[in-house]
């Protein structure tokens, strides 16, 4: 569900056809600045900034981005809420110091998870793949990253399928029979990946395949202009986190 | 005229298994759209994957041209130039990220250029009506646009023969009409079509010869208007005629189409004619 989702959104929202490197770039500087500056104001400026990148910039679907974020959000204010209180010598009391520093911890993951966000919900994965192999990773990895992120989703359909075929025939109606069910999936899954996996180098081999997965790559090239303004935009952000 | 494809007492049998081809004999006439038509299991799939050289048989030659195939590395390679497949699940087939990447691959395979290859995928993209999908992601099409997308990559390689596994199954009925509608296309345009099917009405459509497969050998080829008015004969292989012929064959029966007059081979081929007996009466 989550996978589909943030895929969905990176396929449609408004900016997936830039550059790859900008938004990297985005991405990047932001995060640093989130991890660098003081908490308040400048991770919250960060934070502020990236949510106005995404939702206001790349029209990334806030439905789909909340169904998303809600886990690691959730995650990251728990595990802030514990600064709060500390074990003393009478039990548990409200810590010293401890309101603001859970507000900095939490302030400062958010922004730097904000920041990932963004580069997850506006960049196809493929996307980022090609990106790797621009930079050098051989392309026999990238190769096999991009086949298995192509088999995620069909097996994914299939094991939907199989899961809702059970269903109907009750396979899922006590614990028990569910835990069987489920282990049958994910036996059946198996074979069928290599039935796949044969029937599609069939295909491959009949369109002369020789071993190497060469297509041409039909994304723009990222223009120096706009990287230079990103930048003056970080700068400007850290310059307002340091002086506020 | 030397048929482009030939198979000559082919068998093969998948390890383990019974015969999938007992004998088999069959011509590709050039420039002419061939249905192999048969129940399940009748070895129409592993006919094609012989016919590109994915599979070799047993016993029996495939011909290319008239001249023996031969199956080394090169000989595959200019035999599957000629010859393009597209499966039956486009799922198998579609393998990279985008349309267009996918479509480039069989190009670039055969050694063209960037710009070259650029210009394929555009010319195959427009072919099959889905210039708009250029950037889409692969997995984010629906079954209709997989299947364009499948034929795309086949046709970007201007093959002289194209290879459908099935090419209407699990297209619903828009779907299925608009790809019949852009093979009719291809045909004209001179590709040699071989289609694997067990629906007599897209045989009847698309067709101009028909190869009755039955247990692993073509028990019949001949036109489809001689093959699929035979009911004696696709009877005996658990099939019927198609219901636009038959119907087209009661109309003649009673004068309405002429003796001699092409038979009508699509839904609206018929109602044209059928304009016609309202106005004459």
């Amino acid at each position: 569900m989550a996978i589909s989702s943030i895929d969905c959104a990176a396929a449609l929202n408004r900016w997936r056809g830039r550059p790859l490197a900008e938004k990297t770039l985005i991405t990047a500087g932001f995060l640093i600045l989130a991890l660098a500056l003081p908490p308040w104001p400048g991770a919250a400026l960060v934070g502020a900034v990236m949510l106005a990148v995404t939702f206001g910039g790349a029209r990334v679907p806030p439905r789909h981005w909340l169904s998303v974020a809600v886990l690691p959000l959730g995650f990251l204010a728990t595990g802030a809420l514990t600064l709060l209180v500390q074990l003393g010598p009478d039990g548990f009391a409200l810590a010293p110091g401890g309101a603001a520093a859970a507000a900095g911890l939490a302030l400062r993951s958010f922004a730097a998870v904000i920041c990932l966000l963004f580069l997850s919900f506006t960049t196809p994965a493929a996307d980022l793949l090609s990106g790797l192999r621009r930079l050098g990773v051989p392309s026999e990895i990238v190769e096999i990253a991009l086949l298995t992120y192509r088999f995620v989703f069909l097996l994914g359909d299939e094991a939907v399928a199989m899961t809702h075929a059970q269903r109907a025939r009750l396979g899922h109606s006590t614990r028990r029979r569910w835990l069987r069910s489920t282990a049958m999936v994910i036996a059946n899954l198996l074979p069928r990946a290599m039935d796949r996996a044969r029937r599609m180098e069939t295909g491959l081999a009949a369109r002369g395949w020789q071993g190497e997965m060469r297509v041409i790559d039909d994304r723009p090239a990222a223009s120096g202009a706009v990287l230079a303004l990103i930048l003056v935009a970080q700068a400007g952000v850290a310059a307002l986190g340091v002086m506020l | 005229m030397t048929p482009i494809l030939s198979a000559e007492d082919v068998h093969f049998s998948f390890p383990g298994e019974v015969a999938a081809l007992r004998g088999l004999d069959l011509e590709v006439a050039a420039g002419r759209s061939l249905a192999i038509l048969g129940p399940n299991g009748a070895g129409k799939s592993t006919l094609l994957l012989h016919l590109n050289g994915t599979l070799r048989p047993g016993a029996g030659h495939i011909r290319l041209d008239g001249e023996t195939a031969d199956y080394s590395r090169k000989g595959l390679n200019r035999w599957r130039q000629r010859v393009a497949l597209v499966l039956q699940d486009a799922d198998d087939q579609l393998f990279a990220a985008t349309v267009f990447e996918d479509v480039s691959f069989g190009p670039l395979n055969l050694g063209l250029g960037e710009a070259e290859t650029r210009a394929r995928v555009e010319e195959a993209l427009a072919a099959l009506g889905i210039a708009d999908l250029h950037d889409r992601a692969t997995h984010m099409l629906s079954g209709g646009q997989k299947k364009r997308a499948a034929i795309a990559g086949a046709l970007a390689m201007h093959p002289d023969v194209l290879l459908l596994d099935e090419p209407t199954a699990g297209l619903d009925a828009e779907g299925a009409a608009q790809l019949v509608a852009t093979l009719r296309g291809l045909a004209a345009k001179g590709v040699t079509l071989v289609f694997t099917t067990h629906d007599v009405e897209l045989a009847w459509t698309l067709a101009d010869d028909v190869a009755l497969f039955r247990g692993g050998r073509a028990v019949a080829a001949s036109g489809a208007g001689t093959i699929l008015t035979d009911r004696a004969l696709l009877e005996g292989v658990g099939l019927r005629p198609p219901l636009l012929l038959d119907l087209a064959l009661h109309a003649r029966d009673r004068g309405l189409i002429a003796e001699g007059a092409p038979l009508p081979r699509t839904p609206d081929d018929l109602k044209r004619a059928m304009a016609g007996w309202r106005s004459g009466g």
